[in-house]
């Protein structure tokens, strides 16, 4: 711990080896619990940020010093990547103000000390990525926080199809069954993959920006699972007592004709 | 690679409807969300691979956390993986000849239009788009701009030329003047600021040297100045950002915030530093900001003065200090949280 107090340079700061070793235990926290051996111990610490923790503590500390270098580190690069999330520099102003107000720290602990974002850093990345991980969390939460704009037709019809929805048909019910097995038993980074492309929309190249492979690989990938998806509800069809060519017609079926036709059922009630 | 590759048709495409509807009805359950380290570190591959399943169980579920993903991701610039399929795409086309071939039906058709418009254009347009001639193009180019050490070591004649340009160019209307520096202000940091310097605040001040020459006849006042934060310093280029001097200016304590408009630069700093100047740097004066008897202590990191006369300073204690007479008084607001 002593090479590594004096590598982070923690005494600039004004840290102590005690108070260093405290803050590291402190970070490492939950993840140090899982390991056993000392060897996985020493390993995981080496591998923290330790001088950028060193230096969040110092500032959640209210050390000027190390204010005055966080600002000098991180202050240009924070309205960069507010810029960049947000593309409008108002926008951005506001997410990188506010993530600032949260870093000082607005309110204070009955000790007296300020509650500073700045705590929940715990050295696992780096800070200049936690800190844009925490304006994306902000961003995220800002356009969540807007009121979604519905139509009214839009609005009345997701009522009314809420209204006449009754239970599915038993065969439809047994695909969706059969759909949720097979994606419970998908691995996680397969759920992850199905859920960015076909849910988030996201393109193959945004996929593979994100898990640092290339989009070509995320192709494949889509395409195996979607594949092995398809021959396991097949199968689970199959047994539960749908022969193998109505489980096949059942899944050619347009996914809108598996739930309720809505729209007729209006029509219907309409004519009645 | 577009969707339709993947998703492809007929029965592929109805179960990607069916495992759309059926993912989506899995989402949004999860209470507990990965902390912004964690997520962090998923991006920058520094999990383990039992923590790495964790985060990607997780995000498989949540919408929200997969958007955080996605967007720290996006800050991270272009993947290697990325680029490199960018050059390997260029060079199979390369490779296929289709290079050849388009060469070819430019050159054939260059010389149709030639044979059929001799009195109207020149043969020009296989040359114009072919690459090799781009190259060509390019390297004239390059010649014709000054070299790294020309660049160095601006020579006074580049400098005389800038002042004759500025001296010849129309002179504004008096009311125009003021109009002119203040759009520019706005517009040059998006316009103007190069990669190398990004995020740095950066600031053109021609019209506003304009008016400062008019009023003092100080020659020095001319010169086409771009300013920046480098390391906490100040500093000034005088030829268009090719080479950068630092100038004096402060206490010496390292400088966070910069705003200049014409000539009238302010900067600020930590422990509520706050400097001005009126003559595009010549000479500073130190600013107190005070509200009543509370004085700016904290740390400064955004001046804003493009609403000018009122200066508005951002705080590292989230406050916002707005004065509306160029300095003189302040008034300190808490920014809501």
């Amino acid at each position: 711990m002593q090479r590594l107090f004096v590598k982070s340079r923690a005494e600039e700061f004004g840290f102590t080896l005690a108070e260093f070793c405290a803050a590291v235990n402190e970070a490492a926290g939950r993840a140090l619990q899982g390991l056993r051996s000392e060897s996985e111990r020493s390993h995981f610490i080496e591998s923290l940020h330790l001088e950028e923790l060193v230096l969040a503590r110092a500032c959640a500390r209210g050390n000027q010093a190390a204010w005055d270098r966080f600002l000098l580190l991180y202050r240009s690069k924070l309205y960069a990547a507010a810029r960049a999330i947000s593309r409008d520099d108002s926008v951005a102003r506001e997410l990188a103000d506010s993530l600032y107000a949260d870093l000082f720290g607005t309110r204070t602990r009955e000790d007296g000390s300020r509650v500073t974002k700045l705590d929940s850093y715990s050295g696992r990345g780096s800070l200049e990525g936690w800190l844009k991980a925490v304006l994306a969390q902000q961003y995220v939460d800002r356009l969540r926080s807007q009121p979604k704009m519905v139509s009214l037709d839009e609005n009345v019809e997701c009522r009314s199809a809420a209204a006449v929805g009754g239970p599915p048909p038993a065969e439809h019910r047994q695909v969706n069954e059969a759909t949720d097995a097979v994606l419970g038993e998908l691995s996680a980074e397969e759920r992850y993959l199905l859920a960015a492309y076909y849910l988030d929309g996201k393109t193959l190249a945004a996929i593979g920006h994100t898990l640092k492979v290339h989009e070509s690989t995320i192709k494949r990938r889509i395409e195996r699972t979607m594949v092995d998806l398809r021959k396991k509800i097949l199968a689970r069809l199959s047994k539960s007592g749908i022969t193998r060519a109505a489980a096949e017609e059942i899944l050619e079926l347009d996914v809108r004709d598996l739930e309720v036709d809505v729209r007729n059922r209006l029509a219907q009630e309409r004519q009645a | 690679m577009n969707r339709s590759e993947v998703e492809g048709s007929g029965r592929m495409q109805r179960l990607s409807e069916l495992v759309r509807s059926r993912l989506r009805v899995r989402q949004g359950h999860e209470n507990e969300h990965p902390d912004a380290d964690l997520l962090s570190a998923f991006v920058e591959r520094r999990l383990s691979k039992a923590e790495r399943t964790v985060v990607l169980r997780h995000l498989g579920e949540c919408p929200e956390c997969r958007e955080v993903v996605a967007l720290r991701a996006e800050m991270e610039g272009a993947h290697p993986a990325a680029e490199w399929a960018g050059q390997r795409r260029t060079l199979a086309w390369w490779l296929s000849g289709g290079a050849v071939a388009a060469a070819l039906g430019l050159v054939v058709m260059s010389v149709w239009f030639a044979s059929g418009a001799r009195h109207t254009t020149k043969p020009v347009a296989a040359v114009a788009v072919s690459p090799r001639a781009q190259e060509f193009e390019q390297d004239a180019l390059k010649a014709e701009q000054p070299t790294e050490k020309e660049r160095a070591t601006p020579p006074a004649r580049a400098r005389l030329q800038r002042r004759a340009k500025v001296a010849t160019a129309p002179s504004p209307k008096p009311g125009e003047k003021q109009a002119a520096a203040e759009t520019q202000t706005a517009s040059a940091p998006a316009q103007r600021e190069p990669a190398a310097v990004a995020g740095q605040a950066m600031f053109e001040t021609e019209a506003g040297r304009l008016q400062a020459m008019m009023r003092t006849g100080a020659p020095d006042l001319f010169r086409n100045s771009l300013w920046r934060l480098a390391d906490g310093r100040l500093e000034r280029s005088d030829d268009g950002g090719a080479t950068w001097e630092a100038v004096r200016a402060g206490d010496g304590a390292p400088l966070y915030a910069l705003s200049a408009t014409g000539v009238d630069i302010w900067i600020g700093g930590p422990g509520g530093r706050l400097f001005h100047s009126r003559d595009n740097g010549l000479h500073w004066k130190a600013i107190a900001a005070t509200d009543g008897a509370l004085p700016l202590t904290a740390a400064i990191t955004g001046i804003d003065t493009s609403d000018r006369p009122t200066i508005r300073l951002r705080t590292s204690a989230g406050e916002e200090w707005i004065s509306r007479d160029r300095g003189a008084h302040w008034e300190r607001r808490q920014v809501a949280k």
